[in-house]
């Protein structure tokens, strides 16, 4: 599936549900998130005063991005989820293009403005940076 | 004391559903402070102290009363106190003051629980001077070599650890040292009394003790004055200016500038509503504070981390603080998460964040169930996902 589109899937799993059934969806998601507890080093560490993140990632062959995160909050986990769904295995260009605005579909209820805003979107610098 | 009655002072839990849990970072107002704030506004607002009119001559004779009002509520003298916009204006005017007075190696005594508040302006002006900042559990003995400054909160704004003032005062005093107590979080909850405590500067802001945003109390002992130089420069602050200003030798010296007046009243009528039922006020909030810590003792898996004022902070081996506040707030419960501005602290006790309840005489018994039941249905939903990621 194209980024544009999964992103514009996960938009349309996200939209219409109210705060109560976003929380709910990202703790079911947050489940089947892989958690490699290595990456918890300063290393990889994306600081917080609320949470905390961290993130690992790869490029093979200077080709499609890998992504390893976590996150100590359950939720965040559940949003890191659809991050490593819509933008692993991605080219940088591709992941370049498609930035984190399709998180305003996320209420702030659920994820303050201000963990968007910092520690998520530097969470997509890291990936889109590139090696 | 009856609760119910109570909150119908409080126009906002006539307009919301809300419970609030977070006091500690700032208090809902009575509507006599919001009235007195509007009675400011559409009658009496002037300029203080500068106009020729009968109406700044009246400001200024309420803001003479205003200042003796707060004064009295901490047994000071009505020249002992400054207005600044909050407590952590306050702790920089100290700090800043202070440590420019100090020689390379002294040193500024804090506890480890501060807040930023009255731990960064320490670190920032204290490393102009190259100043050592220490910081002591004041569990022990206390190391008081070269200590010029002690700086210490009376309550722990993270967990309501309370430090026995009054003896650490007398401590430091018997090495020469000054002594600055934050009361900012300690104000609301405890009776002050600057003169039993003997304290060189203290500070509060009023916001947490029911009254508007924006207004700070610094109290400075008269003889103590003098080590202080103000923050800011302008209007209100000279006697003359000849070849060179002529600078007042009071405490319209740190209030330069038109200070907020409206907020200075609501503060006096904040002080003056709580006067009325203090005691018993303050009493009903422990005794609440101590019902919810036995309730999330015995029904959860959370454990508070201190338990004395009504502060207490949850931590879970399973739930961040963020996902307890999300979820209590998504429960339509206001609780604060996160490092609460007091960093080194959490370090100190290898925590990244927690999840702050604070209590206030207007909370209710039913809130605490409440409050009970969401953390009992998050821990079960919490287990359950665990199950499934087994």
């Amino acid at each position: 599936m194209k980024l544009e589109n999964k992103i514009e899937k996960w938009r349309n799993e996200l939209k219409d549900l109210d705060s109560f059934d976003q929380f709910e969806l990202l703790l079911k998601y947050a489940s089947h998130l892989n958690i490699n507890e290595n990456i918890q080093c300063e290393k990889y560490h994306i600081p917080g005063c609320k949470i905390d993140l961290w993130v690992k990632c790869k490029q093979k062959n200077n080709a499609n991005v890998l992504i390893e995160c976590d996150s100590d909050s359950l939720v965040i986990q559940g949003v890191l989820y659809i991050i490593k769904d819509i933008y692993e295995f991605e080219s940088l260009e591709e992941i370049r293009k498609f930035p984190l605005k399709w998180m305003d579909c996320i209420c702030e209820q659920v994820v303050y403005e201000d963990i968007k805003k910092n520690g998520l979107e530097k969470l997509y610098k890291e990936i889109s940076r590139g090696e | 004391m009856n609760v119910h009655e109570v909150r119908k002072q409080f126009p906002f839990f006539e307009n919301t559903s809300c419970i609030y849990l977070d006091n500690a970072a700032t208090t809902q107002k009575p509507k006599i402070v919001i009235d007195r704030l509007t009675q400011y506004y559409s009658c009496e607002n002037a300029n203080l102290n500068r106009g020729d009119y009968l109406l700044s001559n009246e400001l200024s004779n309420k803001i003479k009363k205003a200042r003796e009002t707060i004064a009295d509520f901490i047994h000071a003298r009505s020249d002992e106190i400054i207005f600044t916009k909050n407590a952590t204006e306050a702790l920089n005017l100290v700090a800043s003051s202070l440590c420019s007075q100090f020689n390379e190696h002294d040193c500024v005594l804090l506890s480890y629980y501060e807040h930023h508040a009255n731990y960064l302006p320490w670190i920032e002006h204290g490393n102009k001077k190259r100043l050592e900042i220490r910081q002591d559990s004041f569990e022990r003995k206390i190391d008081w070599n070269h200590v010029k400054v002690m700086s210490i909160s009376a309550l722990s704004n993270v967990d309501g650890r309370t430090l026995d003032c009054k003896k650490w005062i007398q401590e430091a005093h018997k090495h020469d040292c000054l002594t600055v107590i934050d009361a900012t979080a300690y104000i609301a909850h405890e009776r002050v009394n600057v003169k039993e405590l003997d304290v060189d500067f203290l500070c509060f802001s009023g916001h947490k003790l029911y009254g508007p945003q924006g207004i700070g109390v610094l109290y400075v002992k008269k003889d103590k004055q003098s080590y202080l130089k103000p923050l800011l420069y302008g209007g209100g602050i000279v006697e003359d200016i000849t070849s060179k200003p002529i600078y007042k030798n009071n405490y319209e010296l740190f209030e330069a500038g038109t200070v907020d007046c409206g907020a200075i009243l609501g503060l006096e009528t904040a002080i003056k509503f709580l006067q009325e039922n203090f005691d018993e006020w303050i009493e009903y909030e422990k005794n609440l504070s101590d019902y919810c810590w036995h309730e999330i003792k015995t029904k959860t898996h959370f454990r508070v981390l201190y338990h004395n004022e009504p502060i207490l902070s949850l931590v879970h081996d399973k739930i961040s603080a963020y996902d307890i506040s999300k979820f209590l707030s998504l429960n339509n419960i206001a609780v604060r998460c996160g490092h609460l501005c007091a960093k080194p602290y959490l370090n100190v006790m290898n925590l990244k964040s927690v999840c702050r309840i604070s209590f206030s005489f207007y909370n209710t018994k039913q809130e605490v169930d409440n409050l009970i039941k969401c953390l009992c249905k998050l821990e079960d939903k919490i287990g359950s996902l665990y199950e499934i990621r087994k």
